[in-house]
């Protein structure tokens, strides 16, 4: 289960025990029991306010809608000392039931239209109906409300004075209109001229324009949105019994799809887990009596009828990919709108159908590709209009079935990608040397949008915008265990094409055994089978420097002991491989019939190609996939287990986490072999520097990397801890010595010695020599086998002797935190205490703080809170507003009394967005308010608070 | 519920009500048991599979009725050896609102023990060892003392022992 659905799925049933309460609490206000009015208002309230929150969360806006019409009644209620009425109780009883409603199928509560229920809500609450103008008759008998737009929940009289808006903003009867169709929907509309103005001058006497107006806009926010300058608004009361009044949802859809039936989703999990099972017995089955002449046939039928099952069963689950396709077009309208572009969408194949859990979990990042496109794809019309184009962009939408694997591509027909621009990007961001990134195709560079740390939010220029989020798109789509390739024409267009499975939950698995017991290998992750003697014909297990590698038709594949990994605990450290390495050594003095055929698995995890040894494969096999334990999903090496058709659980491997844990390092470029890697495909001669630093090796490093050398007295050389640093033009730059990286002679102290300064290096720095030999034109037949470290490209013998060749800037980048520690946000520190009621924003929002590296307490409310504060010390508070026992007003009082609670920075984090309560918080004392729930900012939030202390 | 005479304090666990059912069960000699509402089943040991990388205390899962369900060894968990199966060696199953299916394993499986408030001590929660969570209580009978483990905490105390 994906962490949204998992979290969705929290917020339902939280949802549903509030509102089991808050049926109780109306009913029991209802017989107006003396004396407990006011708490069970309250109680109620924060029930109403926390699914409005969670709704908001998860972007359920008819839900959001509904409870925030609840919420203001229950607000109005609580200032009052009498019990509610009855039409009050009522009213929220409707709200409540419909509630239940909504969370039942809370996919597609969007669809579903409240509006009757929700002006009915807003009836109750004087507060927010404008007070109807009584000269202001709209009697627009008969109108049609069914036409009106589901999403516009308020229905609106307005009562515009033309000659007014003339006379004060210029504004013709047309900007008028356009301004109202801007907003929403003219449902009707009379004009009212007195007689007399049509012959007095234009401008003196009003003219009255009335209109039924529906729109998505509350009161509140209406007039400010039309800005127009002689209005009248009347929020209209429902006309209750037409056509859009209480019709019980349920029965319409029924009568409109008479040829579905709903069932509930753990119906359909549970009738796959059987159909799982099944499998295995057939499996079972199979193995004991498949050869039996009696019952092979029943077998044999079994077989297919399982099969068939199988099939079916899955497709309860597979639902039409169009019910994503259809949330972009209002998408793509409102972000245009505001982008200021004209974009057209189009989508074909919204008939392919996926996996539901699939569905779900694409629906972020296809949501994240869409508005990029319109985002930062797309010129505006200006623009277009100059290049050519017509002004309207183009957005393509689809989705295909090929292969048992689903094809979506989304397209833009905007202005591509610059991949010269990623380029210096990269370089710039650290993401690559220059010197690698210059030898990176279109396609690589394109791929390099999607590492982590590209860009940032900041949107400084076009490019950088184009890399926001598009790391966890990429997440995403690689935990559904998809790919994402990216194809750009500058000026052309971009096209994003995402490769998906159809299912998730059964997968054909290769079985190995690795230290006597079974795993599983899905077979996506899986590129061929080897088998091989080592010593016999070409094939050779090497070592290049600590890690093991096989030479594979010409291409160097790393090698990974699978038995090695599962019986070490700790990932492996340098030590670690260069243990298993001597382990395994072969004896030269064994004969070669004597050693044992090995077996390796030859695996990907993304662009990573491995060869992962095991001790022997038995066959391949579809195995249902079994959730683990929670207690060893943080063990990266599995990705979750199964039963076998003997009945016994195996665990099946994430080769990404078994790659993670043995620390096999890979470049993206993976399709060139390892040899030719670092200095391009060219292997011809190049010219090099050779020089010396200890007696005993020589080096070799290519002329086109080096600036300059420079003469270094050793006495003008500053120690700061371990490092040195010495000036150059002005500029400190720091010192590394060949023998602190790689295993190499040291240097006999001397007074002078020479500094090699690369070109465009990140960060000041040289490598220290202690003499030039010469600089040569050396073939670059440089062999890899004999010693690889980070920052050694390989080793050939130049004027007789051994000399390593080495890749300065990997040398130099091994001086500061590697590439993938750079991308992370810095590692934070801190304890901070998290007070929030709702189980799921407790655990979301410790879930972010955790991966930002805070250790985090939490407490269920206020009074909870101040308890934890006796028990430790904390770095920066978090709560929450609307808690029951102590809200989150109390607790700020509660803490700041505290003799040591004045100093302690604290967060609000709540859904209360009003002036008024960020004006109250900051009186109590507050440090900063938070809306729930935007990550980054709140992140930024935390960490500024964080250093302040 | 008041507390009776006799001085023993009670534990807010045993005030919960008068008689209390506990599934009793041995490791090595000594005599355990938990609370018998959190047992689902009792079940003969399916072939284990191990699970490199896990927590110590985590012998491995099992298939049992088609579900994966962990396997705790609990006297690595109470720090008193490691259990070697043997004949009567047997898998308790925890209900699933202790969380993700797991069962313990115990060396041999007692009798359904019924205890009064009063036959039940509390430990007194004086010294913060870990222990602590596990053990809540003693109870007395005939020639015999019972150790009451808190169900609930087993799967905190796996996750806890692993990180440190």
């Amino acid at each position: 289960m994906s962490v949204a659905r998992v979290q969705i799925h929290e917020f339902v049933s939280e949802a549903r025990e509030h509102l089991g309460g808050v049926a109780d609490d109306l009913l029991a206000l209802e017989q107006r029991r003396e004396g407990e009015v006011r708490p069970r208002v309250d109680r109620v309230f924060r029930a109403v306010h926390s699914i409005k929150g969670g709704a908001g969360f998860f972007g359920c806006k008819t839900i959001e809608s509904l409870a925030h019409a609840m919420e203001a009644v229950l607000e109005h209620q609580r200032e009052q000392s009498d019990p509610p009425s009855a039409a009050v109780v009522d009213a929220l009883l409707a709200g409540v039931d419909r509630l239940l409603a909504l969370l039942d199928d809370v996919e597609r509560s969007n669809d579903v239209d409240v509006s009757a229920l929700v002006t009915r809500l807003r009836g109750l609450t004087p507060n927010a109906v404008l007070a109807p103008i009584p000269n202001l008759t709209l009697d627009f008998v008969g109108t049609a409300l069914t036409e009106r737009p589901a999403e516009h929940l308020y229905l609106y009289g307005l009562k515009i004075d033309l000659s007014e808006c003339h006379r004060r903003r210029k504004l013709s009867p047309l900007d008028v209109i356009g301004r109202l169709l801007d907003h929403g929907a003219i449902l009707n509309a009379r004009l009212d001229a007195p007689e007399a103005s049509l012959d007095a001058p234009v401008g003196t006497t009003g003219i009255d324009y009335r209109v039924l107006f529906s729109t998505s806009l509350p009161p509140e926010r209406l007039s400010a949105a039309l800005d127009l300058p002689a209005v009248e608004i009347v929020l209209l009361e429902p006309q209750r019994p037409t056509a859009v009044a209480d019709a019980p949802e349920p029965s319409r859809t029924v009568s409109e799809r008479s040829e579905s039936i709903r069932i509930p989703v753990q119906l359909v999990d549970r009738l796959m887990t059987l159909a799982g099972e099944l499998v295995l017995v057939r499996n079972q089955a199979a193995r004991t009596l498949g050869r039996d002449r009696t019952f092979g046939p029943v077998v044999q039928r079994l077989d297919a009828v399982t099969s068939e099952i199988q099939d079916a069963v899955m497709r309860t689950r597979m639902q039409p990919i169009g019910n994503l396709f259809g949330r972009f077009p209002r998408l793509v309208r409102d972000l245009a709108r505001q982008l200021g572009k004209e974009i057209d969408l189009e989508a074909s194949g919204a008939e392919v159908e996926l996996d539901k859990t699939i569905l779900e979990a694409l629906s972020d990042p296809l949501t994240h590709l869409v508005r990029n496109c319109c985002d930062h794809g797309i010129e505006t019309p200006e623009r277009r209009r100059q290049l050519g184009k017509s002004s309207a962009g183009l957005i393509s939408l689809s989705a295909r079935h090929l292969g048992g694997q689903i094809f979506i591509e989304v397209r833009d027909d905007g202005k591509g990608l610059d991949p010269e621009a990623i380029r210096r990007k990269a370089v710039q961001r650290g993401l690559r040397s220059a010197s690698e990134a210059s030898r990176l195709g279109t396609r690589e560079l394109l791929s390099l949008i999607l590492l982590p740390g590209f860009s940032t939010a900041e949107q400084v220029t076009d490019v950088s915008g184009r890399g926001v989020g598009m790391d966890v798109v990429k997440t995403n789509v690689d935990r559904l265990g998809g790919v994402l390739e990216i194809e750009s024409e500058p000026g052309r267009g971009t096209t994003f094409s995402l490769r998906l499975p159809l299912t998730l939950a059964i997968i054909p698995c290769l079985i190995v055994t690795a230290g006597g017991e079974r795993y599983a290998i899905p077979q996506k992750d899986l590129e061929e089978f080897v088998c091989v003697r080592p010593g016999q014909g070409r094939t050779q297990i090497e070592s290049a420097h600590d890690q093991e590698v096989v030479r594979l038709r010409e291409r160097l594949l790393p090698l990974v002991r699978l038995p090695e990994v599962l019986a070490r605990r700790q990932p492996f450290t340098v030590a670690t491989r260069t243990e298993i390495l001597r382990k395994h050594r072969p004896r030269r003095d064994s004969a070669d019939n004597s050693t044992p055929l090995i077996y390796f698995a030859v695996v990907k995890a993304g662009s990573q190609r491995f060869g992962l040894i095991v001790d022997d494969i038995l066959t391949t096999e579809e195995v249902v996939v079994k959730p683990v334990h929670a207690i060893l999903k943080p063990l990266a090496a599995f990705s979750g287990a199964t039963i076998l058709g003997d009945g016994r659980v195996a665990l099946i491997l994430s080769i990404e986490g078994v790659a993670r844990h043995a620390g096999v390092t890979f470049d993206v470029n993976e399709e060139q072999p390892l040899i030719e890697r670092n200095y391009g495909p060219s292997a011809e001669s190049q010219a090099v520097l050779l020089f010396r630093y200890g007696p005993d090796e020589q080096f070799a490093v290519p002329l086109a990397t080096i600036r300059r050398i420079e003469t270094v007295r050793m006495e003008r050389v500053e120690r700061v801890g371990e490092q040195e640093f010495v000036t150059v033009d002005g500029i400190s730059t720091r010192i590394l010595r060949p023998d602190r990286f790689l295993s190499v002679s040291a240097c006999e102290p001397r007074t002078e010695m020479f500094l090699l300064l690369p070109k465009n290096p990140r960060r000041p720095a040289g490598v220290l020599l202690s003499a030039v030999v010469d600089t040569d034109t050396v073939s670059a037949d440089v062999t890899s086998n004999a010693y690889r470290a980070d920052g050694v490209v390989g080793s050939a013998v130049v004027r007789g002797r051994m000399t390593l060749f080495l890749d300065v800037y990997r040398l130099l980048d091994s001086l500061e935190p590697s590439v993938t520690t750079l991308a992370l946000p810095p590692p934070r520190s801190g304890r901070i205490l998290l007070v929030e009621d709702t189980q799921f924003f407790r655990s979301l929002v410790k879930g972010y703080l955790e991966a930002a590296g805070y250790e985090v307490v939490t407490a269920d409310n206020g009074a909870e809170g101040l308890a934890a504060l006796d028990r430790g010390s904390f770095d920066v508070i978090v709560t929450d507003i609307e808690m029951p026992v102590l809200d989150g007003w109390g607790f700020a009082r509660g803490l700041r009394a505290r003799p040591d609670g004045s100093r302690i920075p604290l967060l609000a984090l709540t859904t209360l967005g009003s002036e008024a309560d960020r004006a109250r918080a900051e009186a109590l004392g507050f440090d900063g308010y938070e809306l729930k729930l935007d990550r980054e900012r709140f992140l930024e939030a935390v960490a500024v608070l964080r250093s302040r202390r | 519920m008041r507390s009776e005479e006799g001085g023993a304090r009670m534990t807010s666990r045993a005030l919960a009500g008068p008689e209390r059912a506990y599934c009793t069960f041995r490791l090595g000699d000594d005599l355990f048991g938990i609370d018998v509402r959190h047992v689902q089943s009792v079940n003969l040991l399916p072939p284990v599979t191990p699970v490199p990388h896990a927590p110590l205390s985590v012998s491995g899962c099992v298939n049992l009725r088609g579900q994966v369900h962990l396997v705790v060894d609990l006297k690595r968990l109470l720090g008193a050896g490691v259990t070697a199966a043997g004949p009567d060696t047997r898998l308790i199953v925890l209900k699933p609102a202790l969380g993700d299916p797991f069962g313990v394993l115990v060396d041999r499986l007692g009798d359904i023990v019924t205890l009064r408030p009063d036959q039940i001590e509390d430990r007194g929660g004086g010294d913060e060892t870990m222990a602590d969570d596990l053990v809540y209580a003693v109870g007395k009978l005939e020639g015999e003392l019972l150790v009451l483990l808190d169900a609930r905490q087993f799967l905190h105390r796996v996750e806890r022992t692993e990180a440190s």
